[in-house]
């Protein structure tokens, strides 16, 4: 029987090959967990994120940030407890965005040829950047979940305001007062999509009058607590490591 | 020997490189494929015009027509509770300047009666050179589109040319295409490069991944000292100038946009047309279809209430129209328009006023199998409608919806 030796001698060796395994491993990563979240975030949050005339105060401020924070708790886990690296929102959130530029671009404006001002994607990485500083502070999943989750679903409409606020301003056509953002959804037809699918302003906030941003950004910031814990335990069930015994 | 792995992976990449390379334009809006009951019983549309079929970009089209909504209503299709009149186009090939049902604006959705007609108008301005089938269109919430003619249209001239302004209640002039647009780009880059800046802060602090799982291994519960005191200053001053900016890019913004509104989502209720039939009612007594003739016959009871005598001219279904040439005349507007210019023949003749009189009538071409509407024997509702139009002297006309039991006639 032989002697099985390293192929590693010097630690200058083993420096380049931990290099290289950062080099392959991290743009597969990336590539995957790109992919991976832009068809959850797809099928959940979907025409909530697709349309200008679906971002409402009800609806979207509640629907995206419980639906988002599903892959940034369960990397927050991964990269935390087996890297000590704070920055599995951010990676998660920065990567979606880029994957939703990419899609808006080509598909909606490039195949579709909708204006890309209808179908900007929401702005998500303050959320992140909170959420992995929080970590970074706190070095806790518990005050991260607590604090960092509720933060997380309070400044998720304050963050997109400044995007959305122009096409918010009201405008008379044909006798009716629209905003901005239904008139590019009236105008820009979409055979598929018609007005009433829009799930937009239902519900039974009426005795909160025109303020219910607050109530749903706090209940969105509540469930997304919980949503953080259920997700930080899937990380860990899918991040065990496991030593394969025999080939 | 057949290699099993070669075959399946030369197999896929030929598939993938005919797929990608051969792409056809779609032709139309799959109206055809619709079940037959459905498109019989639902939306029957008429008089549905457009103004051209030839424009440049930056120029109107109007489409005008009726419609009226089935009496005898599929049971397993949702009513039309909440519904919206759209148009079918392949993508913003135009852009929806107006649209009215019955004269009111149509930019809500809205129910419709049971039995009823409306009338509908639609404006549109070319956006982009295309040549495309576009349809009268009402999307039904639970039921789906229901698909009216089709009519097709070609655009020339260049999209850089499009501009679409309105003016703001707070009297801005703005153009629709690229609102907002810069602005919004201009704070996903700042967001994008923040988060760049945080990414590449830990990617370059050495190889990460091997090393710093070893160390969180060894260290164990004392991993957390990896974090070292700048990189926790770091943190705050990421967590308190994010923050920061959140709120001050929030109250700038209600300074410069201090009027906004919330979307609209109200719906209207719009009346119907008075009754288009003027006093003539049609009861069907029999109705067969015979697959080998591709011809529906059906006995019709015709009681004429009007003070003139009156002419079956046309039946209509399906938005496929069955002429009698002796009556009235149409021709197909395009190489897809569907009118059977000598479809219809009847037997009864003139009904004259305050007559009751059965009309033996049949509709025959191979538009019933060409439209797929034949497939009606084989449908879980198999039972017939449309419109009888009749005309007077002056070839005022009467529409009557008509429909009951279809039996096929195999030998």
């Amino acid at each position: 029987m032989g002697v099985v030796r390293s192929a590693i001698t010097t630690a200058e060796q083993q420096h380049r090959v931990y290099k290289a395994f950062d080099w392959i491993v991290i743009p597969i990563v990336a590539l995957v967990i790109i992919g991976a979240f832009h068809i959850h975030f797809m099928l959940t949050a979907g025409d909530w994120d697709f349309w200008i005339d679906w971002k409402d105060r009800r609806w979207w401020v509640t629907i995206t940030p419980i639906t988002l924070i599903f892959f940034p708790a369960a990397l927050h886990y991964l990269f935390w407890q087996h890297f000590r690296l704070p920055f599995g929102a951010t990676l998660c959130c920065a990567g979606l965005l880029a994957g939703e530029w990419v899609s808006r671009v080509v598909n909606f404006v490039g195949w579709a040829y909708y204006p890309l001002n209808m179908v900007v994607p929401s702005e998500i990485i303050p959320m992140a950047l909170v959420l992995d500083s929080v970590l970074l502070i706190s070095r806790s999943f518990l005050v991260t979940g607590v604090i960092g989750s509720m933060i997380w679903g309070l400044i998720f409409y304050p963050a997109n305001w400044a995007i959305i606020a122009p096409y918010h301003v009201p405008v008379e056509y044909n006798g009716n007062m629209m905003s901005i953002a239904d008139l590019i959804g009236y105008s820009y037809v979409r055979t598929g999509t018609p007005e009433y699918i829009r799930i937009i302003e239902e519900g039974t906030l009426r005795t909160f009058g025109e303020s219910v941003v607050p109530v749903s950004a706090f209940f969105t910031g509540f469930i997304s607590v919980f949503a953080y814990f259920i997700w930080v335990g899937i990380g860990k069930a899918l991040a065990k490591t496991i030593w394969v015994k025999k080939l | 020997m057949l290699n099993l792995k070669k075959t399946i992976a030369t197999l896929i990449a030929a598939i993938s490189v005919v797929i990608a390379v051969y792409a056809a334009p779609v032709m139309a809006h799959g109206e055809k494929s619709q079940a037959a009951y459905l498109r019989m019983r639902t939306l029957l549309w008429y008089d549905v015009e457009v103004s051209t079929t030839k424009l440049m970009v930056n120029d109107e089209l109007v489409m005008t027509g009726k419609f009226y909504w089935f009496y005898d209503w599929p049971a397993n299709i949702a009513k039309p509770e909440v519904a919206f009149l759209n148009i079918g186009i392949p993508g913003p090939v135009f852009v929806r300047k107006a649209s009215y049902i019955n004269g009111v604006s149509g930019v809500n959705s809205t129910r419709f009666d049971i039995g009823s007609t409306y009338e509908f108008k639609v404006v549109l301005k070319a956006r982009r050179a295309a040549r495309i089938h576009m349809h009268a269109l009402m999307n039904v919430e639970k039921a789906g589109p229901l698909i009216g003619p089709g009519r097709w249209v070609e655009v020339t001239g260049d999209m850089a040319d499009f501009s679409n302004e309105v003016t703001t209640l707070t009297g801005e002039t703005i153009d629709l295409e690229t609102y907002g647009l810069q602005n919004a780009i201009k704070w996903h880059v700042f967001w994008g490069v923040v988060a760049a800046a945080w990414l590449l802060y830990w990617l370059f602090q050495g190889p990460i991944l091997i090393p710093r799982y070893k160390k969180v291994k060894l260290l164990g519960e004392n991993a957390d000292d990896m974090i070292t005191p700048t990189q926790r200053t770091i943190g705050l001053v990421l967590l308190i100038g994010t923050v920061v900016v959140v709120v001050w890019s929030y109250y700038d913004t209600q300074a410069k946009y201090p009027i906004t509104i919330p979307l609209q989502s109200g719906r209207t209720t719009i009346p119907p047309l008075s009754d288009t039939t003027l006093g003539v009612r049609a009861e069907v007594v029999d109705a067969r279809y015979r697959v080998s003739g591709r011809a529906l016959e059906f006995a019709v009871n015709v009681t004429n209430n009007t003070n003139s005598p009156i002419r079956l001219g046309e039946f209509t279904s399906a938005n496929i129209r069955w002429m009698n040439p002796d009556v009235s005349t149409a021709e197909p507007a395009d190489s897809h328009d569907p009118v059977a210019t000598n479809g219809l023949k009847y037997e009864g003749g003139i009904v004259y006023p305050g007559e009751t009189k059965l009309l033996k009538v049949t509709c025959t071409d191979a538009a019933w199998e060409t439209h797929r509407l034949a497939k009606i024997v084989y449908d879980p509702d198999s039972r017939f409608g449309g419109l009888l139009f009749f005309f007077d002297n002056e070839n005022k006309r009467s529409i009557v919806a008509i429909g009951g039991p279809l039996v096929p006639v195999f030998i």
